[in-house]
């Protein structure tokens, strides 16, 4: 079993270098693949017929119990024959169809790929595996629809399809979890109908199973896009969409009739939607003027029919459903083809210009009027047993079952009238007019109508071979007990003769009166409205229209939107934790450090400052006020006994002015404040207010309990003992955290590569000769005493940079402050000298110090490592008592990183600005 | 053990650092920089070897034991997350030497890829809430730096974005990490898990993890605060939106399920409001795909559709749905990627990428549009591919959970994106170029790109087909989240002075 | 000291976020500093205030009311963070100014939501 599909499947993928040296005669090998399968599948019959069943399982995701499992029983063995048989003739087909294509290597491949997918889908007994093949079905279906892709139509019906199946494709999906897990058991032999029929959840799998069957199937309502996939070459519609695919969904019911089928709403709903879907079908096949779609809307009218039938689960009606399956298979795959090489032998496939083929096509001619007799129902047809036994099958239903019985004689007499059209109208009668001179097709095209209408014959005529070798296993199969089976052309007057008499004298009238019936329809214009595809383009276009009104909201390209947006949420987030955490029991303040005047002057200015900031229009007094809040900030620091913090935060400061001020320059003033819209601004004021109230709000709640822990106890305790430094704040930056402060140091020299190249205008350093830009020093800087005083200036504060690094493990510094301090140093010397003379100052470049730098610092970290400690581990070593140690090499990385960083951005502006 | 433990920082630490010294030689620069991708996806590999025994490796940088050092810990969901990173970070890096007509083919690349590579990394390792949100700046910045490369005032209009709204993200973050410190008094994740498990934080710990955890859903695009990624996706040059769309959310969601499963381990509130959260993401990101006319606005879209299915995962919380959301994970990054670099080739070679002005790859570049099918159609959902069983186990989950909502919104989901994927494939492949064969491109120096989309390609259809390995996987890292004991044990044991 | 930092904190913040909600892109840029300290002072004050001494020990031990180090290690790291991302925000500001020749925030970001230019004409080099 695994073998045929994996045969089929390596078919696929030798398709298209085979079809690129062969051409279509690639065909006659590809085919090979079917055929081989379809014997295999042949030799299993009479296994398979005595009532075995043949299994095999490979494991695939054993986590959730998925494992490929197939199981042959006659269900399967009689899709499988249909699909490798068919198969085997459409490959054939297709290539002289489709001789001159270019693409026809890709055609082959995606036929195959589809036979595979579908093989595996009627073979497949693990719900998962069944699902996995049913998709690919879709998919290949799609391919096949769009192959002509350059015709809108052809793309628009491939989404289309693509989209129903795909849509219905996840119901099933859902239904089939459901299923599994109710039914206890993940394969469709292992399924509990009683679990099933017994759960609560049973109306919801139904309706997700069935809406995965009849998208698939094409049923009422979702019906349009079979029609509409007849835009797909015309091997594909008699292969897929008569013949195979389409049969998928009733295949589904088939299988799933055991388990699910015992409830009343199964029967009421398969027989309700079939029967509607038949009579629609049948309706608008006649409407037809192009003899493809007659022939697509028969197909929905069968595909509505064989549910009604599974529906029934009556004797007749399981027959019935069997029979039926084979018969329409056989005249209707037959057809497709001859539709198409009628098309492909005139040039059209118009109904009004066809008539009198028979004199130039008498090899399709008489392959078309056997696969129309079964079609039309007539003995001693397969076609004519089915309609027999689906008479018997409905008039076991009792009363419901009449009148559904009423509506099949009409669905079939018209559909006796759409075979009428095929037959009598294209091949016999008057000469048609064509569009090119007729002449009858190559063997590889009426072989397999042939072939098909004459198994049709056969089956009929000699029911017997049917019944023993196909047919009763695979009643079996469906049914929930056992079912006598016995097929017979003749069974004495019963009612389901009567209906059949009345079905062909409906039929015949039908056809005489056919362009009366047609303009009669014509006037039930509603009908035709709601069965089109109006409906299904008005949904997609509401479906994006709603889509953009949603993307509308977040692609409104306002930066303030987005903030607004995202602080509230934030907000509104932050409460929601606020308040499901912490319940009714706000605490007040349970701590309460008294007030320090110093901190308290920080913080007023801190926030004075910034509030001037906020709305202060001139570029100077902005950066100043900013500085102001900075300074604030740095003095909080201090009172609260953090040295180094208020260090670092003024020399942040002081570049950050720097910075600013060389940026500015460029800029153009900023006079305006806020929004233009009081309306805007007063939005803008409550976002401000409503996080600085929450952020307030948690941090007065977070700070007025005691902290837990003693982590600060153990930092000051081991600082010195296990850090060798004095410095607690330092040695958690370079020992105990040094990881945050390898990071940090990342963020710094990435900041500075990334701002470096922004600020030096975009321009690829590849494309600056050398020197290009440096700067001569600025006027500022113009006299002589001012530069004289610079530059031992500078030499101090490299001096004190380097003694704040050295030091910074036992007093307030550190690599951090040195590195900032030193950078500083380094900008004055470039703004009075220009940037030549400070790049000539530096010897290295600050590019490779902020390397080197972090180098140094990733090296120092390797130390530890190297005696089999963790990463960062520090390694001391004490020459004369002086504690010298990894950590400290740290810092030095942190220090050339920082320099480093600072003046790659700096000196690349100052160039720029030039 | 130790070095194994920090290699994941150390080697793009050291490539960043050779690629900045060697930066004059840009043949040098790219072959250090393919080096250490490699390398990293090495040790990537060998540290998912490792974890799939169901070792959980944790190691106390500076020797320093919890909670006074910091922890690095990885386990099965850090060494996949490592490991599919390195993958991403070498596919970007062969992408990037393909010829392209955009200029932002300077030297900074290789190092800001470098640098971005570790801050990634380091969030996927670390196991301290501080040194957390040092990594999320050091991939903060190197993300900042790699946007915006190559300039263009589309470009730095995008970036202006990208840079205030992550800003915000990511004081938001450290204010929450300094409220945790301040209820709590650790930093450790695992310790914080254990105080928190045995009840011994106060309520505003918890107030301080909701507001930590918005932090995260910013970066990782949910709902209602993903529109930052929208408006800056797209602008990027090709290989780095890629990357960003790879893996940047997904830190954001890593570092969600990390802080959730070790925090909230027990279905609560929070499971609750993610539920809600997750399903508005899908919905929403993949009805705004559904209006987008450009390929990489849609690609963006879906990102945050996509990261609704890690989080409805997240929010199930049995084991099966953190399976789910893991393996979901791991082949997101794949195909997303992939699908960036996809829609960059497709670009070049229509000379656009809206849709209206694209078409004829079919026919043109058929190898392209295979290449395409299989991330898209992953991407979808659809069976065999690794899609499938991402979105298989999340739906089932929440159907064994009851969540009939979530479900259904998941499936819809699935249906909305086959409609954009099938409508980037109808408009861009399927119909005919509007300027005819001669508005086609040429593909050379094309080559470097096609192997690297075509690597990433052949993953996607390996865990799509060899399903069984990586989701048993999977659900072991699941289980390990979901019963955080073990991991709280192995940092303790890790020990240190 | 509490209530006062805590509001402090609150000032801060609300400033830093209505700066950023401003029409001129510097503004926006300075807002993200402001923001910056707020955030810093409440990482620094969630080690607490009853600080009476530097944290600075000796051979005989650590000052009995030390200063909280801790935080004042992630503050110092977070400053110099924050002073990176500021350069880089201000070189993203002089940048859109050379670019796109106006400095009004909404009108600046309203550039990204343009549709895709074409890409440029295949030059020889392909």
């Amino acid at each position: 079993m695994l073998a045929s599909i994996g045969l089929i499947a390596f078919a696929m993928l030798a398709a298209v270098p085979l079809a690129a040296r062969l051409d279509q005669r690639a065909g006659w090998l590809l085919a090979l693949a079917p055929l081989g399968a379809f014997i295999h599948f042949l030799t299993q019959m009479p296994t398979v017929a005595g009532g075995g069943v043949i299994e095999s399982t490979l494991a695939w995701v054993p986590a959730l119990g998925v494992e490929l499992a197939f199981r042959l029983d006659g269900l399967s063995l009689l899709f499988a024959l249909l699909i490798t048989g068919i198969g085997t003739l459409i490959v054939l087909y297709a290539g002289a169809y489709l001789s001159e294509h270019h693409h026809l290597g890709r055609f082959y491949a995606y036929l195959l790929g589809f036979m595979a997918a579908m093989l595996g889908l009627v073979l497949a007994d693990d719900l998962i595996a069944m699902f996995v093949f049913w998709e690919l079905t879709s998919v290949t279906s799609f391919l096949l629809i769009a192959f002509q892709h350059d015709k809108a139509e052809s793309r628009r019906s491939a989404l289309q399809a693509l989209l129903i199946t795909g849509g219905g494709g996840l119901a099933l999906l859902a239904g089939l979890i459901l299923l599994g897990n109710v039914g206890g058991s993940w394969q469709f032999s292992g399924l509990s109908a009683q679990a099933i029929a017994d759960h609560a959840l049973y109306p919801a799998i139904l309706v997700l199973v069935l809406i995965g069957a009849f998208t698939k199937s094409a049923q009422l309502p979702f019906h349009l896009w079979l029609p509409n996939a007849m835009a797909a070459p015309t091997p594909v519609s008699a292969y897929l969409h008569s013949a195979t695919m389409v049969k998928a969904g009733v295949y589904l019911l088939a299988r799933l009739n055991p388990a699910l089928g015992g409830s009343t709403s199964w029967g009421t709903i398969l027989i309700t939607v079939g029967a509607a879907t038949a009579l629609v079908g049948a309706v608008l096949a006649i409407r037809q003027t192009d003899l493809k779609r007659v022939l697509a809307y028969t197909t929905v009218t069968v595909l509505g029919q064989l549910t009604m039938l599974l529906g029934t689960n009556t004797h007749y009606g399981l027959q019935a459903f069997a029979i039926y399956l084979v018969a329409h298979a056989f005249y209707k795959a037959a057809l497709f083809m001859a539709v198409g090489s009628i098309d492909h032998a005139t040039g059209t496939r118009q109904i009004a210009l066809l008539g009198g083929l028979i004199r130039h096509m008498p090899l399709t001619g008489f392959a078309v009027a056997l696969a129309a007799f079964s079609n039309a129902g007539l003995p001693p047809f397969f076609g004519f047993i089915a309609k027999e036994f689906k008479y018997a099958g409905l008039i076991e239903l009792g009363l419901a079952g009449w009148v559904t019985t009423a509506v099949m004689i009409l669905t079939n007499a018209l559909l006796l009238t759409a075979a009428g059209l095929v037959f009598v109208r294209a091949f016999l009668g008057r000469e048609g007019r064509y569009p090119h001179p007729p002449h009858e097709v190559g063997v590889p095209m009426w072989i397999g109508p042939m072939l098909l209408a004459i198994g049709g014959f056969v089956f009929g005529a000699f029911n017997n071979l049917a019944e023993v070798w196909l047919i009763d296993a695979a009643v079996q199969a469906v049914s929930r007990a056992t079912v006598p089976v016995s097929l017979y052309l003749w069974g004495g007057f019963t009612p389901a003769l009567l209906a059949s008499l009345l079905t062909v004298a409906l039929g015949v009238s039908f056809y005489l009166q056919r362009t009366r019936l047609r303009r009669r329809l014509s006037l039930w214009r509603v009908l035709w409205r709601v069965s089109g595809d109006r409906i299904w383009d008005r949904l997609l276009k509401r479906v994006f229209a709603f889509a953009t009104r949603v993307a509308d909201r977040f692609q409104h390209g306002s930066l303030r939107q987005h903030i607004s947006a995202l602080v509230l949420a934030i907000a509104g987030f932050a409460l929601i934790g606020l308040f499901a955490s912490t319940g009714e029991d706000l605490a007040w303040p349970a701590v309460s450090s008294p007030v320090n005047l110093a901190a308290l002057l920080g913080c007023v200015l801190a926030v004075a400052g910034a509030a001037a900031a906020a709305v202060t229009p001139g570029r100077v007094a902005l950066v100043a006020t900013l500085g102001a809040s900075g300074l604030g900030m740095a003095m909080f620091f201090l009172a609260a006994r953090a040295p180094d913090v208020a260090i670092t935060q003024l020399m942040v400061e002081t570049l950050t002015v720097i910075f600013l001020a060389l940026v500015l320059r460029r800029l153009p003033p900023t006079r305006l404040v806020g929004s233009r819209k009081p309306a805007a601004k007063r939005f803008h004021a409550v976002v401000a207010i409503v996080i600085g109230a929450v952020v307030a709000a948690m941090m007065l709640m977070t700070v007025s309990q005691p902290l837990p822990g003693e982590i600060a106890r153990w930092y000051l305790d081991n600082s010195l003992p296990g850090g060798q430094g004095a410095n607690v704040v330092n040695v958690i930056l370079v020992d105990f955290r040094a990881l945050d402060t390898l990071g940090e140091i990342l963020v710094v020299g990435l900041a500075g590569l990334a701002a470096a190249g922004l600020l030096a205008g975009g321009r690829r350093e590849d494309e600056a000769a050398p020197g290009a830009g440096a700067t001569e020093g600025s006027a500022d800087f113009g006299s002589v005493l001012l530069r004289q005083g610079i530059l031992p200036l500078s030499a101090l504060l490299a001096l004190v940079a380097l003694m704040l690094l050295w030091r910074g493990h036992n007093l307030p510094g550190g690599g951090f402050i040195g590195g900032l301090v030193a950078a500083s140093a380094a900008v004055l010397v470039a703004l009075a000298f220009g940037t030549t003379r400070a790049r000539a100052l530096l010897r290295v470049p600050p590019l490779a110090m902020l390397a080197g730098g972090l180098g140094i610092a990733a090296v120092a970290g390797l130390v530890g490592l190297f005696h089999g400690e963790p990463f960062l581990t520090g390694n001391w070593i004490f020459p004369a008592g002086l504690p010298l140690g990894t950590p400290l090499l740290f810092d030095v990385g942190v220090f050339l990183t920082v320099l480093g960083a600072v003046l790659h951005m700096l000196l690349g502006l100052l160039e720029r600005e030039a | 053990m130790n070095a194994l433990i920090v290699s994941p920082l150390l080697i793009p630490l050291a490539t960043l650092v050779a690629t900045l010294l060697v930066r004059r030689d840009p043949r040098a620069v790219a072959a250090i920089s393919l080096a250490g991708a490699l390398a990293l996806t090495a040790a990537g590999l060998v540290l998912v070897g490792l974890a799939a025994q169901g070792q959980i490796l944790a190691s106390q940088a500076g020797g320093w034991a919890a909670p006074y050092g910091i922890t690095l810990v990885v386990d099965r969901l850090s060494a996949a997350m490592v490991a599919i990173t390195g993958i991403v970070g070498s596919a970007t890096i062969v992408f990037a030497m393909a010829r392209d007509e955009d200029p932002a083919r300077c030297r900074d690349f290789h190092p800001l890829v470098h640098g971005l590579l570790v801050g990634v990394c380091g969030a996927f390792i670390t196991g301290d809430v501080f040194n957390l949100y040092v990594w999320f700046e050091v991939l903060l910045v190197g993300s900042f730096a790699l946007l915006v490369l190559g300039g263009g005032r589309r470009r730095l209009s995008g970036t202006v974005v990208y840079v205030v709204l992550n800003l915000v993200a990511t004081m938001m973050f450290l204010l929450a990490a300094g409220m945790l410190y301040g209820a709590s008094g650790s930093l450790n994740m695992a310790l914080l898990a254990q105080a928190f498990a045995a009840g011994e934080v106060p309520a505003t710990a918890h107030a301080a993890v909701v507001l930590m955890l918005t932090a995260f859903s910013i970066k990782a695009a949910l709902f209602p605060v993903f529109g930052w990624l929208p408006a800056s996706y797209h602008v990027a040059w090709t290989p780095v939106s890629a990357l960003f769309a790879g893996l940047l959310t997904k830190v954001g969601v890593y570092a969600l399920i990390r802080i959730v499963t070790l925090f909230w381990p027990d279905a609560g509130i929070a499971h609750e409001v993610l539920l809600w959260v997750a399903c508005a993401t899908m919905l929403i990101g993949v009805l705004g795909a559904a209006a987008q006319v450009e390929v990489r606005r849609i690609l963006s879209f879906h990102i945050v559709s996509q990261v609704g299915y890690m989080i409805l995962g997240l929010a199930i919380a049995t084991p099966l749905a953190l399976a789910g959301a893991v393996f979901y994970l791991i082949h997101h990054i794949v195909v997303k990627a992939n699908l960036f670099f996809i829609g960059g080739i497709a670009a070049r070679l229509t000379g656009s990428e809206r849709l209206a002005a694209m078409g004829g790859l079919y026919a043109r570049a058929p190898w392209l549009a295979l290449l395409f099918a299989i991330p898209a159609l992953s991407l979808a959902g659809i069976p065999p591919l690794s899609g499938f069983w991402a979105k298989f186990v999340l739906v089932k989950a929440s159907l064994d959970a009851s969540a009939w909502i979530a479900a259904g919104v998941a499936l819809l989901t699935g249906i909305f994106t086959l409609l954009s994927m099938s409508k980037i494939w109808n408009e861009a492949f399927l119909k005919p170029h509007p300027a005819g064969t001669a508005g086609m491109r040429s593909t050379a120096g094309l080559r470097p790109a096609l192997w690297a989309v075509t690597a990433l390609a052949a993953m996607t259809v390996a865990i799509g087909l060899a399903a069984g390995p990586v989701m048993d996987y999977a659900v072991a890292a699941a289980e390990q989240l979901a019963a955080p004991a073990a991991y709280i044990d192995a940092v303790v044991r890790a020990g240190g002075h | 000291m509490e209530i006062l930092v805590s509001l402090t904190v609150g000032a801060l913040v609300a400033i830093g976020i209505w700066m950023m909600l401003d029409r001129g892109l510097l503004r926006v840029v300075l807002g993200v500093v402001v923001l910056g300290n707020g955030v810093n002072l409440a990482v620094f004050s969630a080690g607490r205030l009853d600080g009476r001494a530097a944290a600075f020990v000796t051979e005989a031990g650590a000052p009995a009311l030390a200063a909280n180090p801790l935080p004042q290690a992630l503050v110092l790291t977070a400053i110099v963070i924050g002073f990176a991302l500021f350069v880089f925000a201000l070189a993203v500001l002089k940048r859109s100014w050379e670019l796109h020749g106006k400095v009004e925030t909404d009108l600046v970001t309203a550039v990204a939501e343009e549709p895709a230019p074409d890409l440029p004409p295949q030059g020889d080099k392909a």
